[in-house]
């Protein structure tokens, strides 16, 4: 109870403090900044329509790349945390199958799904989207998979190949840019092209390309390792519920 | 626009109460989660621009208007970035919870207290 | 030069192709991984010794070819470089040290370590406010997945504790910088500083809480109190290879985060930073006093010195301190804590016992024990190594500042970690030996442990090539004891032979320059050590390291002699200290009595550091020893000064290390120890009274008061000294006493006072030096301490008798010896200044002295022998010819004190006139005469004639077997009272008894007990929760935001 009242009132006071926050914060009106720079200057020196994308992938490169990093960190924990160990968990009761319409659906969509999202990341530099948004896309296919049939095995040499090469090529993209443009990330080592076109913003597709592929892989790498080897405690818990 | 803030903020709050309170360590995740989504609202909020829309040209914005016409792009680039730190972060909490709970079978934090002074 | 973008580029290439080459074995896994953290220190070595050589300048690296704040940019300058390599080179130590841990876990174990790395390096190299959250997040998360990728349940549960303080963290850090970015524009720090302190917005709400949260989340990271018990659980179960990397590395480099930012805040800000750091210093410090959990403990210490540096960044931003008196203060002590944390935590992960008390496994491992004595002085600030010259830079920047709160604060937390890291340290050396599996030594392992512990004696050798001129002469003693310890092998003659060798040297190197106080202290040091040590060839067998350490001891001693400032006098003194502590420390039972006197020490060491600092504040651009002589405008330095000196000359009341010092440590070092090491104290009180003079506050002389703290030690140490049966507790009580004397001719401020003090210095160099070593000819004969298993050795050891005869004369002050002389001109002085009281009190304790005395010739060496010891036989030659000389001298001087006083006068007369006249060979004070050549001759016939009287006269004596009187009637229970001296001064005992009283012992343990449960009382705020530690976590927000609101 105690412990409720102190959680209480912290969390009161941090309500004051934001609300205080909140209250004293005035918009500006205009853009400022490097905002206003971005916007004014983004399409003659990068060439791509989609302005969130030219900051994520040029002028922030460093963040992403390091985005991209986390989320690898993220799925190489994810995968030594749930390594098999000698201990084997019990193996969870007889499963009902998924019904026949579910696995048809899915058969059917999965492709799509797939396509849907290279299409957000190849098409990053001119319409909403981009690398992170096309693979949770892609992973989201994975999901599927995994929700119809639990023991969907995923080719893991392909997979990691495709995770490997997409990562090497996004730094070896990123190193050109010190030899043929501005600096480590500068999208300049293609030709810009003509705005709003697919084949422009210079090496912004082909990095969104490479985000899209080792984001979707990881992501389904992580799904499949939280899926465990055979099952995860707690969804074990929740069947015996079920049953 | 304040009244988003006003919604991320109030979500920080509630992720911080359930941090507190909740026993268990998935809700203790997933409330840590609710704060962080409140805080990626807030931040959007504070990108926004009073009439504006999304920093994209095409005819709609043409390029010589967007000065006047979009909304500030950095935060929207920032939050991508803290959504999949979020992400990553949320993951890798899960994996330890199934680690944990493999190993005591519970998911009573207070249950965890193996270490202590 | 290799730009640093390649650090980033090719740790992530390698880590992204990495998981391709898993195939191709291990062998090309561990090859790339080497190369690869290979090629960061090599990045990283190349920019500093750019920087070092002038060669480059500071580099601003753009990224995606814009400009900042369009783009993100990296910065390599001096510190980047220098805070690079070191993580780099942690890092290469750290793969090496875990590299079979890591191939446990597979590929992916070492990804993760790269990538750890990398965060590291990113959080030092960027200078982009919100590339840095990102980094910090890299940083994190593989800190979370090392610290679980073991599976460890205990590791796993402190990691995910870890995972929500962080999550916590990153959510306000996100939220300071998202408004701060709304208000400046910029995401650059050198912009958004630039912004933040031109806008007159500066102040508004908005801001505030800003910046607030920004700090709020470093405070976090940084684990201040009370918000870090997620960090003790870390730092205790995590691998502690891993614990290491994150107290050094990860800690460090986040460290170096927040001092970018530090120009965001505002001064009053910067201070409550630094109040928040040392609260969490001395807490934390305090908290792991009783803490047996090592790698737990480590983790108390490592949150302790975190708090430390953020005291130290705090008080630079607060004051304005430029950066370059900040940096080598900041750079001594982080660097120092780097690589002897580092190195500590890793030595508990190749000893692998998870309590302290089980690190008596180390005994006999002396290699790792070396280690662990050099990672733990370091950590304490020990000299040689830096953070001895952080703290007294950061003392003296404070003392300028007259921040007198901070330093004792400081003192206080650095005094709490000696406590049980010292403590460790005693059971690791001298722990009670068990029943043990031996210990696994793996040799990668010690390589990095032996690289480490190079770094850390090299970053000392730095500062102490920065700060001293005269390093020539500084190094001869450590070069010594290196050599020293090299030859460890060879035999016990030549090591000696070595050891004097060094110590002539060293005094042909400095007593030709030297006159006047200095020149007589340094030959009672470097002489008296010459003389003693020469009693070690009677040994077959010396301690390994005991040559070294004298040699030290005897050297810094030396280097006190001429030290030009209260720094160099410091730097000996510290080194005197650490030095005496470790040669006590070889008694075979001297764990608690060394761990005893390194307390005492330390804090006496650490209270002349405040006297020193108090002095320094009124004359801010000095350290010389002329900042004493303002002490009478400030009663306070008399006092810190005085009660340092008196810790290490045991006057009473803190006297409780000086018996069990003495007394357990090897037969070999305690001549040295109260012959030569109990007069250090003295020449601390002359170099400081010099300048002090006499110091009158309110109605009382502190002179005065010293003088009677003087007297009352030769008191009560006397009447303690009595009831000894341990001989050489008897003795030890009998030098502090004797010490006790002539700290109150040196308070006497007075020509005959101090001629006294030099007198009695030497003489009594000279018989307790003779004393000790005739008892430890008997000790190494007889095998025990205890007197009454002695008795009737006379005929046995004759030689050594009259040793011990010569000795106690000359210790009681009777005529002929020179004991009388140094007892005549003290109480001549006394009289001189009218302190008839003391004089009384004097001449008592020196009444009381005979007992002992005879106590100790009479329980040793008359009576009936002990059949056990029918067998024994005179000490080896090796004991007995230093004794020879030291019996020459005495006569010598006893004959003709002229050649003493003379030149004791002439030194003294330019401080003070004298009042001694000469007449021929006769001594003429105001109140007397005296001849000793005279009174030698007359005595010595006396002595003649009665011994004849004795000889022809008496009837021939009649023998008294022992038992005959002992087994009169009943078997004795106790061995102890078959002696008849047994508890020979027993009724005198009961007479003495309120005095006797151990008041200080009271006095002292009560304090040990009052901290230890305080300690336990604070601590039960670590529940364990995790939500607790959340809760711990808001509150500091909370309490944060309140202060700094408030100011």
């Amino acid at each position: 109870m105690i412990k409720r009242a102190i959680a209480l009132f912290l969390v009161l006071f941090f309500g004051y403090v934001f609300t205080t926050l909140l209250l004293n914060w005035h918009p500006w009106t205009e853009l400022i900044g490097v905002a206003r720079y971005y916007v004014s200057h983004e399409l003659t020196e990068l060439g791509a329509t989609n302005l969130v994308t030219a900051i994520v992938v040029t002028y922030r490169g460093l963040d992403t790349l390091g985005e991209v990093t986390v989320l690898f960190l993220a799925a190489t924990g994810v995968s030594v945390l749930l390594r098999r160990t000698t201990i084997t968990l019990p193996s969870p009761g007889p499963k009902r199958q998924s019904s026949e319409i579910l696995h048809t659906a899915t058969r059917l969509l999965t492709p799509f799904i797939v396509m849907f999202g290279a299409y957000i990341f190849i098409n990053g530099h001119l319409t909403p989207g981009g690398g992170f948004q096309g693979g949770a896309v892609i992973a989201s296919a994975v999901l599927l998979l995994f929700l119809t049939n639990p023991h969907q095995a995923l080719n893991h040499r392909i997979l990691k190949t495709i995770e490997s090469l997409s990562g090497a090529t996004y730094v070896l993209v990123g190193i050109l840019g010190l030899f043929l443009a501005g600096g480590f990330l500068d999208n300049r080592i293609l030709p810009l092209g003509e705005p709003g076109r697919i084949l422009s913003a210079g090496a912004i597709p082909i990095i969104y390309t490479c985000i899209g592929l080792k984001v979707g892989t990881e992501l389904a790498n992580i799904l499949e390792n939280l899926r465990g080897p055979a099952t995860s405690p707690v969804l074990e818990e929740n069947e015996g519920r079920a049953q | 626009m304040i009244l988003i803030i006003a919604i991320g903020i109030a979500l920080m709050l509630i992720g911080f109460w359930g941090a507190l309170i909740r026993k268990n360590m998935i809700r203790i995740v997933l409330s840590i989660g609710i704060a962080e989504t409140g805080l990626q609202l807030l931040m959007i909020g504070v990108g926004y621009l009073k009439g504006r829309t999304a920093p994209i040209l095409d005819s709609a914005v043409p390029f010589s208007q967007a000065l006047q016409r979009v909304v500030d792009p950095v935060p929207q680039a920032l939050v991508l970035t803290a959504i999949v730190i979020g992400v990553a972060v949320n993951a890798l909490m899960l994996t330890f919870i199934i680690r944990l709970y493999e190993k005591k079978k519970t998911l009573t934090i207070s249950d965890y207290r193996d270490l202590k002074w | 030069m290799v730009t640093p973008l390649y650090i980033i580029a090719v740790a992530l290439g390698i880590a992204f192709l990495l998981p391709l080459l898993e195939k191709a074995g291990r062998w090309v896994v561990q090859t790339v991984f080497f190369l690869t953290l290979t090629f960061f220190v090599g990045v990283s070595l190349q920019w500093s010794v750019g920087f070092l050589t002038h060669t480059v300048t500071t580099a601003q690296i753009f990224t995606a070819g814009f400009q900042p704040p369009i783009s993100i940019n990296l910065q390599m300058g001096p510190l980047e470089a220098v805070l690079t390599l070191a993580v780099n080179v942690l890092a290469l130590l750290g793969g090496m040290y875990l590299v079979h841990h890591l191939q446990r876990i597979g590929l992916q174990g070492f990804v993760l370590f790269l990538l750890l790395t990398l965060g590291m390096n990113g959080l030092i190299l960027t200078r982009d406010v919100f590339n840095l959250f990102v980094f910090i997040e890299i940083t994190s998360i593989a800190t979370y997945a090392v610290i679980g990728m073991d599976l460890n349940t205990d590791a796993l549960l402190a990691g995910f504790k870890y995972m929500l303080a962080g999550s916590i963290a990153s959510i306000f850090l996100l939220l300071g910088i998202i408004f701060l970015y709304s208000l400046t524009g910029t995401l650059n720090i050198d912009g958004m500083i630039a912004a933040i302190s031109n806008s007159a917005s500066a102040s508004l709400p908005v801001i505030t809480i800003a910046l607030f949260s920004l700090l709020f989340s470093f405070m976090i990271e940084m684990k201040q109190y009370p918000a870090n018990g997620w960090a003790l659980d870390v730092y205790q179960s995590a691998h502690p290879g891993i614990a290491g990397m994150i107290s050094a590395g990860t800690s460090g480099a986040m460290m170096y985060a927040l001092y970018k930012l530090m120009p965001l805040f505002s001064p009053t800000w910067a201070l409550v930073l630094a109040g928040l750091g040392l609260t969490t210093f001395v807490l934390s410090n305090l908290m792991a006093i009783p803490q047996k959990h090592t790698t737990r403990m480590l983790g108390y210490s490592s949150i302790g010195q975190m708090g430390l540096l953020l005291t130290v960044m705090g008080i630079g931003t607060a004051l304005s301190v430029s950066e370059a008196v900040l940096l080598p203060i900041l750079g001594a002590l982080f660097f120092n804590h780097f690589f002897a944390k580092a190195g500590l935590y890793w030595l508990a992960g190749v000893v692998n016992r998870s309590t302290t008390d089980d690190w008596r496994v180390l005994r006999g491992h002396t290699g790792y024990q070396i280690l662990l004595g050099i990672f733990l002085l370091a950590l304490l600030g020990f000299p040689p190594f830096a953070g001895f010259f952080g703290k007294w830079n950061f003392i003296m920047l404070l003392a300028e500042q007259g921040q007198f709160i901070w330093i004792g604060f400081i003192l206080l937390g650095s005094l709490l970690e000696a406590v049980y890291l010292l403590r460790w340290f005693g059971t690791a050396v001298r722990g009670e030996p068990a029943t043990h599996h031996p210990l696994e030594t793996p040799w990668l392992a010690n390589v990095t442990l032996t690289l480490l512990a190079t770094a850390v004696v090299a970053i000392g050798a730095i500062f102490i090539d920065r700060t001293f001129s005269n390093t020539g002469l500084l190094i001869l003693p450590f070069a010594a004891a290196a050599v020293l310890i090299l030859i460890n092998r060879l035999p016990n003659v030549l090591r000696g032979s070595t050891a004097i060798a060094a110590l002539i040297l060293m005094a042909y190197w400095m007593l030709p320059s030297q006159q006047g106080l200095s020149l007589f202290f340094n030959i009672i040091f470097l002489g008296g050590g010459i003389l003693i040590l020469l009693a070690s060839f009677g040994y077959p067998k010396v301690h390994s390291g005991f040559y070294a350490l004298v040699v030290l001891m005897i050297g810094a001693m030396a280097w006190l002699t001429r030290a030009a400032n209260v720094l160099q006098f410091f730097f000996a003194w510290e080194v005197m200290t650490a030095s005496s502590y470790l040669l006590i420390l070889q008694g075979k039972q001297a764990r608690t009595a060394a761990y005893t006197y390194v307390l005492f020490s330390l804090a006496g060491a650490f209270v002349l550091l405040a006297g020193f600092a108090t002095a320094h504040m009124l004359s801010p651009h000095s350290i010389g020893w002329d900042i004493l002589a303002n002490a009478s405008t400030l009663p306070g330095v008399f006092l810190l000064v005085a009660l340092g000196l008196l810790v290490k000359v045991a006057a009473i009341g803190v006297h409780l290390w000086a018996p069990g010092a003495y007394a357990e440590a090897p037969d070999n070092a305690t001549p040295l120890l109260s012959a030569v090491l109990s007069k250090a104290g003295i020449l601390g009180f002359v170099f400081a009274l010099l300048k002090m003079g006499t110091v009158v506050t309110g109605a009382v002389s502190l002179n005065y008061l010293l003088g009677w703290v003087g007297v009352l030690t030769a008191l009560l140490a006397t009447l303690f000294a009595v009831f000894q049966e341990d001989a050489k507790k008897l003795l030890a009580y009998s030098s502090v006493g004797q010490v006790g004397y002539i700290v109150l001719g040196i308070a006497l401020m007075s020509h005959l006072g101090w001629a006294a003090a030099l007198w009695h210095s030497l003489n009594h160099m000279l018989f307790k030096g003779l004393l000790f070593l005739a008892i430890a000819g008997v000790i190494y004969r007889t095998g025990t301490r205890q007197m009454y298993q002695m008795g009737g050795l006379i005929k046995q050891m004759p030689v050594s008798f009259v040793s011990v005869l010569i000795g106690i004369i000359a210790l009681s002050g009777i005529p002929p010896l020179t004991g009388f002389g140094g007892k005549w001109l003290l109480y001549e002085a006394l009289m001189e200044k009218g302190w008839y009281f003391q004089t009384a009190v004097a001449f008592f304790a020196s009444t009381i002295a005979f007992l002992y005395c005879f106590r100790l010739i009479h329980t040793i060496f008359l009576g009936q022998p002990k059949p056990a010891l029918k067998h024994v036989k005179e000490a080896p030659v090796g004991f007995l010819i230093p004794q020879a000389v030291l019996i020459g001298i005495i006569l010598f001087y006893s004959m003709r004190p002229d050649k003493l006083l003379q030149p004791i006068s002439a030194i003294l007369s330019p401080y003070f006139a004298p009042t001694l006249r000469w007449e021929n060979l006769t001594v003429h004070s105001s109140l007397g005469y005296w001849n000793g050549t005279w009174f030698m001759i007359i005595v010595g016939i006396i002595f003649v004639l009665v011994t004849l009287w004795a000889f022809f006269i008496t009837p021939r004596p009649q023998k008294v077997k022992p038992f005959n009187i002992v087994f009169a009637g009943e078997r004795p229970e106790r061995p102890e009272s078959t002696h008849y001296a047994y508890q020979f001064f027993k009724p005198y005992e009961r007479a003495f008894a309120p005095v006797l009283k151990p008041y200080a012992i009271r006095f002292w343990h009560a304090v040990s007990e009052w901290t230890t449960s305080t300690a336990l009382a604070l601590r039960t705020l670590y529940t364990g929760n995790a939500q607790t530690y959340l809760m711990h976590i808001f509150i500091l927000g909370m309490m944060l935001f309140l202060i700094l609101k408030g100011l």
